[in-house]
Formats: C-alpha cells, structure tokens, sequence
C-alpha cells in the first residue's frame, strides 16, 4: 500500500491509512501498546517503531536503596561466589573470583564488619574462606597438618576472642 | 541418574554417559580423589594458608601438577586410551595453561572418575565431556600420565606421599 497524501506520510499516519484500510477486523483488537508490534508484521520500514515500543518494557537499572545494607551484599556476594566456583578443582583460580576478593577488600576496610559475617557463614556452610580470613586479618590460626574440619574448628575458635 | 543442575554446569554430560558417586564435599579435590587420599584438599596456596597440602614447594603451575604425580610414580604419555596393567590421570588446564582438574581412568571400565571441585565425585565416558570454556568446563586436556597399576600396593605409595 503506498501512501494516498505525501504531507502525511508519517509513522504513524501509514499506520493508521494500514489498518483502517488491510487491517479493519484487526485494527478493533489490536491494543495500543502492540500497535508497533503488529505493524511491524508487515512493513520492515517500521522497525524502528518495534524498538522504541519495546524501549517502555525495559526494565530499569536496580538501584541501591538508600538503607544499603552491607550485610545484604556480602550475603550476595558469598552466595555468588559459592554457586560460581561450586566445580572449580583448582582454589587458586576459586579465591580469584571477583566476589571472593571484593570480599576481601571489603574485609580490609572494614574487618570488625566483614570478618564476623565471614565467621558465620563459615559456621553455617563451612567453604573455603580460610584464604579470605588470612588476608584480611595476617592471621592463620590453623595448624600445619590441618585438614578441612580441622582449619574450620581452628578458624572458629580464633572468632570467638576476636569478637569480644 | 541425571543430575540437571550438573549438565546445566557441563553441557557435553547431556548427551554423554556419566553416572554421579557420591554426595558433594568441600574436604578434598580432584587430586586428592585421583592420588587416593580423601582426607585432604591437594592445594598449593600462595601464602601457605593452612589447611592444605601440597607435597612440593612449587607454584600453581602445570609444571608442579605435574610433578606431584611423578613423585606418585606417574609418566607423561601421549595415549588416553585403556591399556591393560596401567593407570592414568589426565590433567586439564584452562586458556592460560593454568591447571585446572585432574580425571582418574577408573579400572578395569576404562571409564575416566573425577571429583567436581566442591561438588560431586562421577564417572564419565570420556575426557572430552569435561572440556569446555563457557560455564563449569575445565578447558582441555593438556597432559597424560600413565603408570603400572599397583593394586593395593598403590595405597602404601599414596600414605607415603602424603606425609
């Protein structure tokens, strides 16, 4: 269909000449808001109009609250960490893992905040954040020939005097 | 069984065989599974955080990996296949060549045994369903050792080396 008036040929103004003229049992049932989409179906010159009506359903960045919470983000992060490094066979590469060592920086700006949080999560889920606890705190209070249970039990003993 | 989540994290297990052995455990890797010693994480850590062992006072590298089945009596050999009377791990590594997971040849199946990081011990039909680049995969395989299959006699060598 070509357009009946140059003046008018605009978008939205082909669009309408369309359904009113092709599309009448359509132009009835078809909802605003896929408008574009339908039109789209049939004039590859409307594209543009696809991606601006899809631009309105993107949703928006999600910000932080003003309530930001670190405990929140150091629960996401560990989490990631933990799913994101589940099958890594080699713990140097897993403690590289970027949530691992923004859990890190965290803890040497703020220990007395991270390092409990740490704590804790070694307790509830026992992993690997012996390297973590080490960097933070220059501290291993793990002993030589220490095995898995033992430099958790070693880490958890050393918590409680470092919390009081 | 299948285990989805698995095959979400190694795709090729899909349409690979593989069976799943045991539950998951953060108490020992795929070089403590392989050299038979499940009571430790096999681990070079950089500033010798406690709580790891590694036999020898060298890096991360593929070199070192290398080295701790040599001292296991392990040789490099080019042959993945099954051979009669001898068993081999394969070591794979990742774009940089940093190692990143030993598989064992499970006897006398010829299938290949792994311990999946944190997660699960499997065995898998082939080295090939573990490599990879885009999620979970250890890359390609990279070097292969073989040595004489020493039965119950290996469980002396291995204590020996762990001490």
């Amino acid at each position: 269909m070509e357009p009946t008036n140059e003046l008018f040929e605009s978008e939205g103004f082909r669009a309408h000449l369309f359904l009113r003229e092709e599309k009448p049992a359509r132009w009835e049932y078809v909802a605003a808001s896929k408008l574009t989409s339908a039109l789209t179906e049939e004039r590859l010159t409307w594209k543009t109009a696809t991606v601006a009506h899809e631009s309105a359903h993107v949703a928006l960045p999600k910000q932080l609250t003003l309530e930001f919470d670190l405990e929140q983000l150091f629960e996401s992060l560990a989490t990631q960490w933990r799913e994101e490094t589940e099958h890594m066979s080699n713990l140097n590469k897993a403690c590289k893992h970027f949530a691992y060592q923004q859990i890190i920086g965290m803890g040497k700006v703020a220990p007395r905040f991270i390092v409990p949080l740490i704590l804790r999560e070694l307790e509830l889920r026992p992993d690997h954040w012996f390297w973590a606890l080490h960097e933070i705190t220059n501290e291993d209070p793990a002993q030589p020939d220490d095995d898995f249970d033992g430099a958790v039990d070693a880490w958890l003993t050393w918590g409680k005097s470092y919390l009081r | 069984m299948s285990d989805p989540y698995l095959e979400s994290r190694f795709p090729k297990l899909q349409n690979g065989g593989y069976a799943i052995k045991s539950k998951r455990s953060p108490k020992y890797n795929c070089i403590a599974f392989a050299v038979g010693n499940e009571a430790r994480w096999w681990q070079w850590m950089p500033r010798k955080t406690k709580g790891y062992y590694w036999p020898i006072d060298w890096d991360n590298s593929l070199q070192s990996w290398t080295e701790v089945f040599r001292i296991h009596g392990y040789t490099p050999c080019d042959n993945r296949d099954f051979e009669s009377g001898v068993e081999k791990i394969a070591i794979y590594v990742d774009e940089d060549r940093v190692p990143t997971h030993v598989a064992k040849q499970d006897i006398p199946s010829g299938k290949w045994i792994s311990k999946l990081g944190k997660g699960k011990d499997i065995t898998h039909d082939t080295l090939d369903l573990l490599t990879g680049y885009d999620i979970d995969e250890y890359g390609k395989v990279e070097q292969v050792m073989m040595r004489p299959y020493l039965g119950e006699a290996e469980d002396e060598l291995t204590e020996k080396g762990a001490k």
